[in-house]
């Protein structure tokens, strides 16, 4: 069966179509086109012909136009609709116009860059002009170095390698930074919390070195489907954009299915398996050999799912290269691979975590199945845009997990359809991250006093402090670096720290590999002594966990469980920011500490998910300083309830927020955390925290202070709307963690801070 | 609520109570010293010239040495991350004139200052035809014209004709000495060792207590560390050129490998052969055969060549290297198929020899394969009537 007719027979199959809650269907788009522009270098039109391109669509036009015109650009676009030319097009024509004018494009890995350098190779190639075009990262070797910071009109990068490797270095740029005419950042919509952050502080940085060498680059930055680009854009620059949010593209009908697994345990409230329905549906297209990308929110769900789908295509010699995973922690030339074999069409079915979101070059798909919610409007947009090839029929299909905002999505399609995509959030003056930034800048170039570099914050006062640590000297109006270190070496734009865990393959003892790497915040949680490690579908057991040398020795077993680990965390109170009366009670947002300790494990059977037993795990705690909002909840809302009761309440409660807040926050689940006590130490009263999961903090849990207890009669909703009787996943948890009355405890208090 | 101040504490987890910074202090110009050097002690860097220079880099691009205009110069710096945050706060540089070496060092009295120092080294510049440092190619030159170019003084350093010991002194020292700094140098070619020497690593946290305390006496060490680095370097200099130009009066067999070679590569074919003829006779007779075999070779001095093979060959040096050579000799330039077969069997014998040695699968094959290819060419030519080409 093709496609078409596959959906036809899934319309028409009863046991199908009752689990399934809502059927968008978004029908073709025909294209919008524009002439070229006059201004365009006349040597791109004939290369581009030779492509089949006649015309520009509306969006590439507009964005070439507003170039033309010097201004900040920021192009909002779906997979598939000739983004690249929205810049390459503008670059070129001014390099070609202005020989000594330069260019740097930033893409967010390393990946994509090279992805992008090989296409803009082939236009400049075709065309048969002199533009030179270097990528400029790690695996640039130290020879061409000299060449690309000479000679590269067009120098592609990645914001670390701005960060590490270019700012740091720039009298050895004096050409680039001199002659700087356009920065095109690409997926914009990649730097969102921490990394969005330092991002904005590069830029900063990057601008502040061009105003030293004379120079004022226009930007151009590209963005998938988000609530706030222009935004989010602007943040990140520091000024307004031009936002083109309108595509001429052509697109497919797509077709976009809900399915809800079916309930097995009403009391319960227990539902079929995501991962089996997943797999069920994702078997049935790759059985008829329609090329799909599945999509699993973790590590071990990509696993499972590959395992399984492996087993499902197996020929009679055991191959089964058809099905791969492809998750972060895989080596890049796996990745590589992988990549080459989707484009190809060799590959007809990956399974990936969101490592796919983002736009590199894998073709296009014809279906794509989320195992779960992605946990974002965006990125669910952005995952089911894998699937479609320009004109052709495309479905996706999202399988709700029993998670409360799963099945708050599944249940509310108007919601998700009639609601624009997430906002991205960052916040650039987050205290941690613009120090090292601060730092990273006063090394580049002296501050001058009464030099501004952050607006929002008094850099006088920073630069006060870091002369009282001895890093800088003011003399004669000027702060100068007075340290032997190298600050970019110790700030990581991605996560709190730089430092990653090598995974080392000991299987054999003589032939050690190294299969791939994760962050040390993840590690007591994966790669814990005794652990069984999941990577392409094999199955490793963690023999030794070497954390001062970072490294974590694995070796291969088959085994018939996976496990998982209790992470503990505390919070503890620093300082409090604000504070406002919550009944006799507050409501407060402050400065936190934060503290994780995974103190053991637990065995559960592979196909039944039983537990099978557990573990100790002996690890040493991390700590993060962050941003948090607490309702410390006094008499006039706890009143009258005992010592357990009020506890299944706070739990149910927690859980419920948990789900609920990344809704109205428009972030990613992970982004934020809910946290509860019945009697924190420093508020003395029985206290609900919600804080950010980054370093330092990015602004989302002074939001949820902004909506004091509003938030509350959401939670309420959600929690009274479960068709659950006493609790279950997708509202306050199961029964056996909140209690018999803990979603009645739980629906008490909403009522009660609502009241307030 | 804590103050930004307080909130910096926490998160930079800093203990720390406010203090006040020292009182900024502010000198009109930046320090220079002078000292002068008898050029007695700076092994007759006066007799120097172009042509040694050239000699001891082959890389070497200056197009003019008058030893008056040589720029000796390095630099002691606040780090070693080459970032444009790492400044050169003492620079020392000498020149030769008629009193001797003349040492001037101009340390930064505080960070305003470095303006005003770099154009007084910009001025030094000026007046030199070559700079001469050790591992200034990667380090003191990029780190000067980083500095210049963030104080807006456009001179190219890294541009200038440049005489980098380091490289020089490596291709000449690394044989006997393994690592060679300048004060490994000194000790073991110049026979100058150094007392109460500061090590480098502390540099940077003297300048930084300097800043803080205004302690002039702080920077001492440093510029007596200074002073005799810049001394060293024009007696190293004189040094490595004498070796250049007479290798005969070189001491240590290993060096005198090192500068045969040097020789070799910058074309001085007949003075490095002098050097391999010197150590035929030495316990390095095997290398210094291999380097005169082979600079016959590229002269086509075929007759010379051959005689050093078979000397290899009777003394049993090189291995199978001497026995290939020669096959190819009597295959391709004397077109004698016999002979080279003959040869590559001898090879193919030795070579067995020594088999137990790693790598020498691959080489065994590869003779295997030259045996049967001259077998090929020998029986066609029988066909043909064994006529000569």
């Amino acid at each position: 069966m093709n496609l078409e007719q596959l959906i036809g027979r899934l319309k028409d199959t009863p046991s199908f179509m009752e689990n399934v809650t809502h059927w968008e269907t978004i029908p073709a788009r025909e294209a919008r086109y524009a002439p070229f522009p006059e201004g365009l270098d006349p040597r791109v039109v004939p290369v581009l012909a030779a492509h089949g391109i006649y015309h520009l669509y509306s969006h590439q036009r507009e964005a070439f136009d507003c170039v033309q015109r010097g201004e900040d650009v920021c192009v909002v676009t779906p997979t598939a609709s000739g983004k690249t030319l929205c810049y390459n097009l503008p670059v070129l024509t001014g390099i070609l116009k202005n020989p000594d004018a330069r260019a740097l494009y930033l893409f967010p890995t390393k990946a994509l860059s090279a992805d992008q350098v090989s296409e803009l190779y082939e236009l400049i190639e075709a065309m048969g002009v002199d533009v030179k075009t270097y990528t400029y990262d790690g695996d640039t070797p130290a020879a061409a170095r000299r060449q690309v910071r000479q000679a590269g009109h067009i120098v592609v990068t990645n914001p670390d390698m701005l960060h590490s490797g270019v700012l740091p270095h720039h009298t050895k740029w004096v050409k680039l930074f001199e002659n700087l005419r356009y920065v095109v950042i690409d997926e914009i919509h990649a730097y969102r919390g921490v990394f969005g952050s330092n991002l904005a502080n590069v830029l900063r940085r990057l601008m502040r070195l061009c105003r030293f060498y004379g120079s004022h680059p226009q930007f151009i930055v590209c963005s998938a489907t988000i609530a706030n680009p222009g935004e989010l854009a602007q943040m990140l620059i520091g000024r307004p954009v031009t936002l083109i949010d309108q595509s001429g593209a052509a697109s497919g009908e797509k077709h976009i299915v809900f399915y809800n697994p079916p309930v097995v345990n009403r009391q319960l409230g227990v539902r079929k398996s995501v991962l089996q329905e997943t797999l069920r549906i994702a078997s049935m297209l790759v059985d008829n050999d329609i090329s799909t990308i599945v999509f699993g929110k973790s590590r071990l769900t990509v696993e499972v799912l590959t395992r399984h789908l492996k087993e499902r295509v197996r020929d009679p010699l055991g191959n089964a290269g058809r099905v791969r995973g492809y998750r972060g922690g895989y080596l890049p030339t796996l990745r590589r691979e992988i990549e080459r074999g989707l484009r190809k069409g060799e590959i007809r079915a990956v399974i990936s975590t969101n490592a796919l979101e983002l736009g590199i070059d894998i073709g296009q798909l014809d279906a794509c199945v989320m195992c779960g919610y992605p946990g974002s409007i965006a990125s669910t947009w952005q995952e089911a845009g894998r699937a479609g090839r320009r004109k052709n029929t495309s479905l996706t299909v999202v399988v709700a997990s029993s998670s409360a905002l799963d099945q708050y999505i599944i249940n509310h399609p108007g919601y998700f359809f009639g609601r624009s995509p997430e906002n991205a959030l960052i916040h650039p003056d987050n205290l941690y991250v613009l120090l090292g930034h601060v730092k990273c800048a006063a090394y580049e170039l002296p501050f001058e006093e009464g030099e501004s570099f952050a607006p929002g914050v008094s850099t006088q006062e920073l630069l006060t402090y870091l002369c009282e640590e001895h890093i800088l000297n003011l003399t004669a109006g000027r702060y100068y670096w007075m340290a032997e270190e190298f600050p970019a070496a110790d700030l990581s734009l991605r996560s709190v720290t730089s430092e990653n865990f090598v995974i080392i393959d000991i299987t054999h003892p003589e032939h050690r590999v190294a299969i791939g790497e994760m962050d040390r915040y993840t590690v007591p949680m994966l790669l814990h002594e005794h652990a069984i490690y999941m990577h392409e579908g094999q199955q490793y057991q963690v023999e030794k966990l070497d954390f001062t040398e970072k490294k974590a020795y694995v070796r291969s077993v088959d085994v018939d469980y996976y496990t998982d680990a209790d992470l503990n965390t505390s919070v503890r109170v620093l300082d409090v920011l604000k504070e406002q009366p919550l009944g006799g009670g507050t409501l407060g947002y402050g400065d936190v500490l934060v503290t994780w300790l995974v103190t053991m494990f637990k065995k559960f059977k592979l196909d039944t998910q039983e537990t099978l037993g557990f573990g100790p795990v002996d690890l040493p705690e991390l700590e993060m300083p962050t941003n948090a909002c607490w309702w410390a909840l006094d008499e006039s809302i706890t009143g009258g309830l005992s010592m357990d009761d009020l506890q299944g309440g706070m739990l149910g409660i927690s859980n419920a927020l948990g789900q609920i807040l990344p809704v109205y926050l428009m972030c990613s689940p992970r982004d934020i955390c809910v946290q509860y006590r019945v009697r924190d130490p420093f508020t003395k009263l029985p206290t609900i925290i919600v804080f950010d999961n980054y370093a330092g903090g990015i602004g989302l849990s002074e939001r949820v202070y902004g909506m004091r207890s509003l938030i509350f009669s959401d939670v309420h909703a959600l929690i009274a709307g479960c068709v659950c009787e006493a609790g279950c996943p997708s509202c306050v948890g199961p029964v056996g963690e909140v209690g018999e009355r803990g979603k009645q405890t739980a629906l008490l208090l909403t009522e009660r801070l609502m009241a307030l | 609520m804590r103050n930004l101040r307080e909130r910096l504490m926490a998160v930079t987890g800093s203990r720390k109570e406010a203090q006040s910074a020292a009182p900024p202090v502010q000198e009109e110009a930046c320090f220079c010293r002078e000292h002068i050097a008898p050029l007695s002690a700076l092994h007759g860097i006066e007799r120097t010239t172009l042509e040694d220079a050239r000699a001891c880099d082959p890389l070497f691009t200056g197009e003019r040495w008058d030893v008056s205009r040589l720029l000796f110069l390095d630099t002691e710096t606040t780090g070693l991350s080459g970032g444009a945050g790492t400044v050169a706060f003492l620079v020392g540089v000498g020149f030769i004139d008629e009193r001797g070496m003349v040492i001037r060092q101009y340390v930064m009295r505080n960070y305003a200052q470095e303006a005003q120092m770099l154009a007084q080294i910009a001025a030094h510049f000026e007046r030199a035809d070559v700079v001469v440092t050790f591992n200034g190619k990667s380090f003191d030159l990029p780190l000067l014209e980083s500095r210049m170019i963030l104080n807006r003084i456009r001179l190219p350093v890294t541009q200038y004709p440049h005489l980098d010991l380091l490289h020089a002194a490596r291709r000449v020292y690394k044989l006997r000495l393994g690592r060679c700094t300048l004060s490994a140098l000194e000790k073991a070619v110049l026979g100058t060792g150094r007392e109460d020497d500061l090590p480098g690593a502390q540099v940077p946290q003297r300048y930084f207590d300097y800043i803080r305390t205004r302690e002039f006496a702080l920077l001492e060490d440093v510029l007596r560390h200074n002073l005799q680095d810049v001394q060293s370097l024009a007696a190293l200099t004189g040094h490595l050129c004498a070796a250049f130009r007479a290798p005969q009066t070189v001491e240590h067999e290993q060096d005198l490998l090192g500068v045969g070679r040097t020789l070799m590569r910058g074309g001085h074919t007949q003075r490095a052969r002098t050097c391999f003829k010197i150590l035929g006779h030495s316990s390095l007779s095997g290398q210094a055969h291999m380097h005169l075999a082979v600079s016959y070779r590229r002269a086509q001095e075929w007759q010379e060549a051959v005689e050093s093979w078979r000397t290899m060959i009777a003394r049993g040096e090189g291995g199978t290297w001497p026995y290939i050579e020669l096959a190819k000799y009597w295959e391709h330039v004397a077109g004698d198929l016999p002979q080279a077969l003959s040869c590559a069997c001898a090879a193919l014998r030795c070579a067995l020899n020594t088999a137990q040695l790693t790598g020498t699968e691959v080489q065994i094959e590869s003779i295997h394969r030259r045996i049967a290819r001259l077998k090929r060419k020998l029986a066609a030519r029988k066909q043909t009537g064994g006529t000569q080409p």
